[in-house]
């Protein structure tokens, strides 16, 4: 038997003290694990410290592409896991991955991501087609500069894991439209400088569109009443980013 | 000539109080009820108020009506710290005491919005009480009571609302805690239909039947952002249901 590839597990973090012990405990099977922190005021530093295979580093945030690439740069290995704090590696998951390493195939793996949301689990709503590249050999992959849902670029071929991981990303309903809030700011930003104009098509047609693509081409309908609250907060999400471009020409907030 | 008394409830308001106290100086007495701000809010309110109260904030109806029991004025006339009382306002209030027909009087406030006036979206709202037999009740929309009949001032109150966008949405969304609270109490459930139909009326209401389309975009953006926070409400109750934020 071959010995699988070292394995450097790399995360980015802010005031993660909540998740981080939990966290570090699903990488049992990494050799290294790499934490790049933008500065804390919470625990998660110290927490992060306490165990003898972590490296932290402490950089300044300034967009997600430029620090999960930093952190990258900093890993000893070249095969890296790169999951989100609110994601879970569960057992079978590392398994796999460990299994993976021992003769990768692809250069890139994508692992499905099981998503909760007002505390029913959601297949539906378009996330069955929510695959993230979660394990991957570094030197062929990079995270794109998109300001908002940056994703890691693959050059060569890739593959899927069996093993989901679920995803915590429901914290409170405020606080994931709030996300959303921060999402459609930072896309407008993104519109404006490319001097997109918005017009009546993009206020009326695109939150619809939105809406009806989510909630019946990728089934929404079947997530019942949550799928129909996920389609209408991207709807609206949507119609909120073309109002913020509107205001940004006007220069009113 | 009779009295009349202004009341400013306050909270935070260091940004906007000073041109709302300024507006309302011809007032014979200015009681300004603060539910203990954090920033120069009580220092700005002593320079103009007659009476500067403070007291913890538990809903606007025990608020105000703490206030209203210390006004000594003929007639009270209810002013937030965003508002601003112009002078034709200021004119008829003053006419309308002299010789009343009513003993409550609704103002128009034409909605200050993205820079902006929405003629379209304004609203009328109880402001002038005679004294005598008035008093709030109601926790979040309080509701002003009084004795006889209600009148209508043409003059219109300035009112700036509009803090940002961002600012807008996240207060529908904190409100539409209390109103599903509000229904939760009263044990409604949240159906389809309050999660489909009442956004979309509300949305229709606000931007045809109002004329809001009239307006633009921020009318536009009105019409779909209330329609938002009726959503929100059924959706923040299906959460109350099920014990979770």
């Amino acid at each position: 038997m071959k010995p699988p590839k070292k394995i450097s597990a790399v995360a980015i973090t802010l005031n993660e003290a909540a998740h981080i012990e939990r966290y570090i405990n699903d990488l049992w099977f990494a050799d290294e694990i790499i934490i790049v922190d933008s500065y804390s005021t919470d625990d998660t530093v110290a927490l992060a410290s306490k165990f003898d295979k972590v490296t932290v580093h402490q950089r300044k945030f300034d967009n997600f592409s430029a620090q999960k690439n930093y952190a990258i740069s900093l890993a000893k290995n070249d095969w890296i896991t790169f999951f989100d704090l609110d994601e879970e590696i569960t057992k079978p998951l590392a398994e796999e991955i460990l299994e993976v390493a021992k003769h990768p195939k692809a250069i890139a793996y994508f692992v499905k991501r099981a998503n909760h949301f007002m505390g029913k689990p959601i297949k539906y709503s378009g996330f069955q087609t929510d695959y993230v590249i979660r394990f991957f050999n570094k030197n062929f992959c990079q995270y794109n500069s998109n300001l908002v849902h940056e994703v890691i670029e693959a050059n060569g071929k890739t593959a899927k894991l069996k093993n989901p991981s679920p995803h915590f990303t429901y914290q409170s309903f405020d606080h994931y439209t709030g996300k959303l809030h921060k999402y459609s700011a930072l896309q407008a930003r993104m519109l404006y400088e490319k001097g997109k104009k918005p017009n009546l098509y993009h206020f009326f047609f695109r939150p619809s569109y939105r809406f009806w693509h989510q909630y019946l081409i990728r089934l929404g309908i079947l997530d019942g009443k949550e799928g129909f609250i996920l389609a209408y907060i991207s709807g609206f999400s949507v119609f909120k980013r073309y109002v913020n471009l509107w205001l940004l020409y006007r220069k009113i907030d | 000539m009779p009295k009349l008394t202004v009341i400013i409830p306050t909270y935070n308001e260091e940004a906007y109080l000073e041109d709302a106290l300024f507006s309302v100086t011809f007032a014979d007495e200015i009681i300004v009820i603060d539910s203990f701000s954090t920033d120069s809010t009580p220092a700005i309110a002593k320079k103009y108020a007659t009476k500067f109260l403070q007291r913890n904030f538990d809903n606007f109806s025990n608020q105000k009506n703490f206030a209203l029991k210390e006004a000594t004025g003929d007639w009270v006339l209810f002013v937030d710290a965003d508002e601003r009382v112009p002078y034709a306002l200021k004119t008829e209030v003053l006419e309308t005491i002299k010789n009343p027909k009513h003993t409550g009087y609704k103002i128009n406030f034409p909605h200050f919005y993205m820079n902006r006036f929405l003629y379209h979206h304004s609203d009328d709202v109880l402001r002038l009480v005679k004294r005598d037999g008035a008093k709030f009740s109601g926790s979040v929309h309080e509701v002003l009571e009084h004795p006889g009949t209600t009148g209508k001032l043409k003059a219109k109150m300035l009112h700036f609302t509009y803090k940002g966008l961002h600012n807008y949405i996240t207060k529908k969304e904190s409100y539409a805690w209390f109103q599903a609270q509000q229904l939760y109490d009263r044990k409604k459930k949240a159906t389809w239909l309050h999660l489909f139909f009442k956004p979309t009326y509300r949305f229709f209401n606000s931007y045809i039947i109002k004329g809001g389309f009239r307006d633009g975009v921020p009318g536009m953006t009105v019409a779909a952002v209330n329609a938002y926070g009726v959503f929100q409400r059924y959706v923040k109750l299906i959460l109350l249901e099920r014990n979770m934020r």
